[in-house]
């Protein structure tokens, strides 16, 4: 049988056809938009089972069936805001940046009841245990890792939340529900590392090391402001190692008039900065977005500028970013290590998916460079703080005035000077005009509780 | 006891991924073969419809005299001009775009004339409206004369 | 009336094991407490294949039966699914409606074969539209389209589809009446189907049920085409492309001016609200996702706790519990079930657009259905046909599929009986 059909049925199967490919187009559309997008609809499903989030030694720091039966009532105290949690009011958290890989969800299999996955994370609980209750009655914040391999160790933010209890949101303290390292603050001081830093990439060592100014308590500058220092009586004439350790101002805003604006704001770029609006390379740890540094530089004879460039005026940087400079110092190098939280993952058939690596960025300064501020940090830590904080570290304070001086907030960044026990640390004790609690009790106990 | 054990099993089998995907495999492969089975004997149906269809249309096909091409007749109402469109065509000029129309019901084929200006012809009589047709007719559209005949079977 | 001597054994088994794998499936991935929980719908699954093969083998003889097996195929699956819902249970409900709409598509089939006798009741069936239309305006509640008889409730307007599809339909010397209205030489057929479908566009705007209206449009859209090509092909292609960028300006026309919830259907971003407006796509979407390719398992989906989520988001259910795959097979079995009259193809004209303006039903239902629980258009309360859960659908898309066997298996006999006697007198 091999009959011409006639056109017109055709012609009206023709259009059958048509009409069914034009559907079948649209299938094809719709099955790429659910093959593209399946990842971000279950960003919105409530229906997916979380796995637990581990730290280094295999304790909980996120449990999805969490309550206060199964875990001692502020078991997630120190760790709230950094670990988050599963109800979709926290965000830039590990777990909501990280909701994917522990939500017992596969493109190909969907969404598992009972699978297996986890998150191991670098942190160390009790340690970070131990340095939430040292701050007492303070508020503030203390990051630490490992330079050589950028492991997070302890990161600690206070005031904190009770994911146990969230109690009410509307009258949580201020600040409870960020995790204060990775945000801005004011560095205070703890900016001469960078200052000296760009000093030392523009003049060279020798020369920043031959200069000396004297400080009489205060200091006019070429166009007659006014620069205190903290030492009414003044520091006399110092180089640059005393200067340091007396973290004086006006010795700083000398120096900094005597730099040249434009390889001063590009070694602030180079390290990280946002300098007068510019963008600051992105900085993420395992999806949590962090805050690098920003200040406004425009006239090196300037008030405000040689004030930038002492952490004051509107010098911001995150604690986070003031402890990565110090792993290039601490390393004699001219790249910075990445810190990392999660050491790895596992799938929701329990396979590893995910192992972090050491990685690493450029510091924005040589490695030269790093070592100058190295021996001179070093020796700062041999001078002031080696005794209090028992460690051989090399250290800068800040005192960061805040809300126009009503306030102060004080901080230590550094280094552990030993090989085998690579830490870098920043630590920021909030409105402790008092001196309630130091900054080298709370690295102290910070350390010893790492080194255990 | 055994449903227990069954219950066993189905819980261990489960924890499986492959077991979803040979389940899915096996659904999906089941309704393909089916379909396609389906679809054979609808070929089937087919024919036996071809055979049925001969059989109403009297086994009649149309024969152009003058290439000898057959034109078989297989749909109920067969079109007849010179336009394009036309289900059999004729490019003669004395056959109207839409000339006339062959239909079939009850094993009969008559002729339908739609208006042409030269006029459709049975066995050299006009067709006013409609005219039935018998086993070997001439038909004439305009100077154009086809056959329509029974087939050799 | 006799029987096509072909065996069917073959295709009768492969439905029956077709459905014992989608049973066994159930068993072995799905949520029931014991294996009883299962019985009441493998009995109907199977007792409806087996009666329904018995009767239509020695009782109910036909010359095809392909599309008799593939909607018995269809109907066993969509009990399964309709019955897995949530958790697993027997869909009595849905299984009625099923066979009531296999009975429909016999009645149907038998009605419409011969293509003649509907042509010689053509005029009634535009009354039969015109009850419709004054059933759905007057008797349902203001603006709705649902009569409610004790608990059972009727939608009118459904049963328009089939009426339509008629209508839509026609043969060629239907087309040849025509008359010179101002410029085109136009049938009076093709006018009273353009004010028949006028009457419904009104109804159905009114009515605010615009999930229907593409529907009808789309069978309109098909018959219109069909007509204007062919007999009178008097329009050329650049005339067909005027007309063409005409209707889109027109359906364009029409969004901007339509109400301001119409708009705001048009242009929802449902990730801004998901408990909102977009609340039931952003969850159907979410289940796709959840239940990814090869499902959670039949009986362990969660939709089933969303509105319509066995009628307008069925497509998602499935997905959830079934996985992506298995989903996709309802869009295939509609398919084979518009594959099969290319396959014996029709012998009339009047059955091959009949069969076109069915296709474009079943497509652009499906197309609205899927397409617009997924968000790819604006979501419409249509239901796929088939599967989702519904009796007016149900039954309407019965009738349809018995149109398309009518197409496989028609007869060509005059209802006038002078012709008859006429033929008597030539035989003897």
């Amino acid at each position: 049988m091999n009959k011409k059909d006639m056109k017109c049925i055709k012609r009206g199967e023709f259009l059958t056809k048509l009409l069914i490919t034009v559907f079948l187009a649209g299938m094809c559309v719709l099955v790429f938009k659910i093959v593209t997008e399946a990842s971000f609809y279950m960003k919105h499903s409530t229906h997916v089972s979380l796995g637990c989030v581990y730290d280094r030694n295999g304790d909980v720091l996120f449990d999805p069936k969490a309550d206060t039966d199964t875990y001692s009532y502020d078991h997630f105290i120190d760790v709230g805001n950094l670990i988050g949690d599963d109800s979709g009011m926290m965000t830039n958290t590990l777990v909501s940046e990280n909701r994917t890989e522990l939500s017992n969800y596969d493109p190909i299999f969907g969404v598992m009841e009972n699978g297996q996955s986890t998150i191991y994370t670098t942190l160390d609980h009790e340690a970070n245990r131990t340095v939430y209750n040292a701050f007492g009655s303070r508020d503030g914040t203390a990051i630490a890792y490992n330079y050589k391999t950028g492991e997070i160790l302890v990161c600690v933010s206070k005031p904190n939340i009770n994911i146990l209890d969230f109690g009410d949101v509307d009258s949580l303290p201020s600040g409870s529900l960020i995790c204060k390292a990775f945000y801005r603050t004011v560095p205070g001081s703890t900016q001469k590392v960078s200052t000296l830093a760009a000093a030392i990439e523009q003049m060279g060592f020798d020369s920043v090391s031959n200069k000396s100014f004297s400080c009489g308590g205060a200091y006019y500058n070429n166009y007659g402001n006014r620069i205190d220092c903290h030492s009414s009586y003044g520091h006399g004439t110092q180089d640059i190692f005393k200067a340091f350790q007396n973290s004086c101002n006006p010795f700083f805003a000398q120096l900094v008039q005597e730099m040249q604006l434009d390889p001063l704001i590009d070694t602030y770029k180079n390290m990280g900065y946002s300098v007068n609006g510019s963008k600051s390379p992105k900085l993420e740890i395992d999806g949590i977005s962090v805050f690098r540094g920003s200040t406004e530089l425009d006239d090196v004879n300037n008030f405000d500028t040689q004030w930038g460039c002492m952490g004051q005026s509107r010098t911001e940087v995150s604690p986070c970013q003031l402890m990565m400079w110090q792993s290039a110092v601490a390393n004699r190098s001219n790249s910075v290590t990445l810190p990392y939280l999660i050491s790895y993952s596992k799938n929701m058939f329990g396979n590893e998916s995910h192992k972090a690596k050491t990685k690493y960025e450029d510091a924005g300064f040589s490695s030269e460079t790093a070592a100058y501020i190295r021996e001179i940090m070093l020796e700062n830590g041999r001078v002031k703080y080696n005794n209090a904080v028992g460690y051989n570290i090399g250290a800068k304070s800040g005192t960061a005035q805040i809300k126009d001086g009503a306030s102060e907030n004080n901080l230590l960044v550094g280094f552990v000077d030993d090989e085998s026990f690579p830490i870098a640390f920043c630590v920021v004790i909030e409105d402790n005009a008092g001196g309630y609690v130091s900054t080298e009790y709370i690295t102290g106990t910070m350390l010893s509780a790492i080194a255990n | 006891m055994n449903e227990e054990n069954f219950q066993k099993i189905l819980e261990s089998l489960r924890s499986f991924p492959a077991f979803s995907i040979i389940m899915s495999a096996l659904v999906i492969f089941m309704v393909f073969i089916c379909v396609f089975a389906i679809f054979r004997s609808a070929k089937e149906e087919k024919h036996i419809e071809d055979l049925r269809w001969n059989k109403v249309s009297d086994y009649m096909e149309l024969i152009d005299p003058d290439s000898r091409e057959r034109y078989p007749l297989s749909a109920d109402e067969v079109i007849i001009g010179r336009h394009g469109a036309a289900d059999i065509r004729f490019a003669d000029m004395s056959v109207s775009r839409y000339h006339a129309v062959l239909c079939v019901s009850n094993g009969v084929w008559r002729v339908i004339d739609l208006g042409s200006k030269s006029g459709t012809f049975v066995n050299g009589k006009r067709v006013q409206e409609q005219m039935i047709l018998g086993d070997r007719d001439e038909i004439r559209f305009g100077t154009k004369a086809a056959i329509i005949r029974r087939r050799r079977v | 009336m006799f029987h096509n001597k072909l065996r069917y054994g073959r295709i009768s088994i492969l439905v029956l094991m077709t459905h014992a794998i989608m049973l066994a499936a159930v068993i072995f991935r799905g949520n029931y407490k014991e294996i009883a929980d299962i019985l009441p719908l493998t009995a109907a699954v199977f007792s409806l294949d087996i009666i329904y093969m018995l009767v239509i083998r020695f009782f109910y003889k036909q010359m095809t039966y392909t599309t008799d097996y593939l909607l018995l195929m269809i109907m066993g699956c969509s009990v399964i699914f309709q019955s897995c819902f949530g958790s697993i249970d027997f869909a009595s409900k849905h299984y009625i409606t099923c066979i009531a709409a296999l009975i429909c598509c016999q009645i149907i089939f038998l009605l419409t074969r011969n293509h003649m006798r509907i042509l010689a009741v053509k005029q009634y069936l535009y009354l039969v539209l015109g009850v419709l239309v004054f059933v759905t305006v007057f008797l349902t509640g203001s603006r709705s389209m649902w009569i409610s008889i004790g608990s059972m409730s009727i939608q009118p307007s459904e049963f328009m589809k089939p009426v339509f599809v008629l209508l839509c339909a026609t043969s060629i010397m239907e087309q040849h009446h025509k008359k010179k209205l101002v410029l085109f030489y136009v049938s009076r057929e093709m006018i009273a189907l353009t004010i028949a479908f006028f009457v419904i566009f009104v109804l159905q705007w009114w009515c605010r049920d615009l999930g229907s209206l593409p529907t009808f449009a789309a069978a309109y859209g098909c018959a219109i085409i069909c007509r204007i090509c062919y007999p009178r092909a008097k329009f050329s292609k650049g005339t067909l492309i005027f007309l063409i960028t005409l209707g889109c300006l027109l359906v364009s026309m029409l969004a901007a001016a339509a109400p301001s919830y119409v708009q705001d259907r048009l242009s929802v971003d449902i990730w801004k609200d998901t408990y909102g407006d977009g609340y039931q796509q952003c969850q159907a979407l979410m289940a796709i996702a959840e239940g990814a390719l090869f499902g959670k398992g039949p009986g362990y989906g969660r939709l089933i706790n969303v509105a319509a989520a066995d009628t307008d988001i069925v497509f998602s259910t499935i997905c959830e519990e079934w996985g992506f795959f298995v989903a996709l097979l309802i869009i295939f079995f509609v398919a084979s079930l518009l594959i099969l009259p290319m396959i014996n193809k029709p012998k009339s004209y009047f059955h091959a657009t009949m069969i076109m303006s069915v296709a474009a039903v079943f497509v652009v239902q499906m197309g609205l259905n899927i397409f617009g629980s997924c968000n790819l258009i604006p979501f419409t309360g249509v239901t796929i046909p088939f599967i989702s859960q519904g009796g007016s659908s149900m039954l309407v898309s019965g009738m349809l599929a018995g149109m398309l066997k009518a197409g496989q298996s028609p007869v060509f006999r005059r209802p006038d009986s002078a012709h008859k006697n006429r033929r008597r007198e030539m035989a003897a």
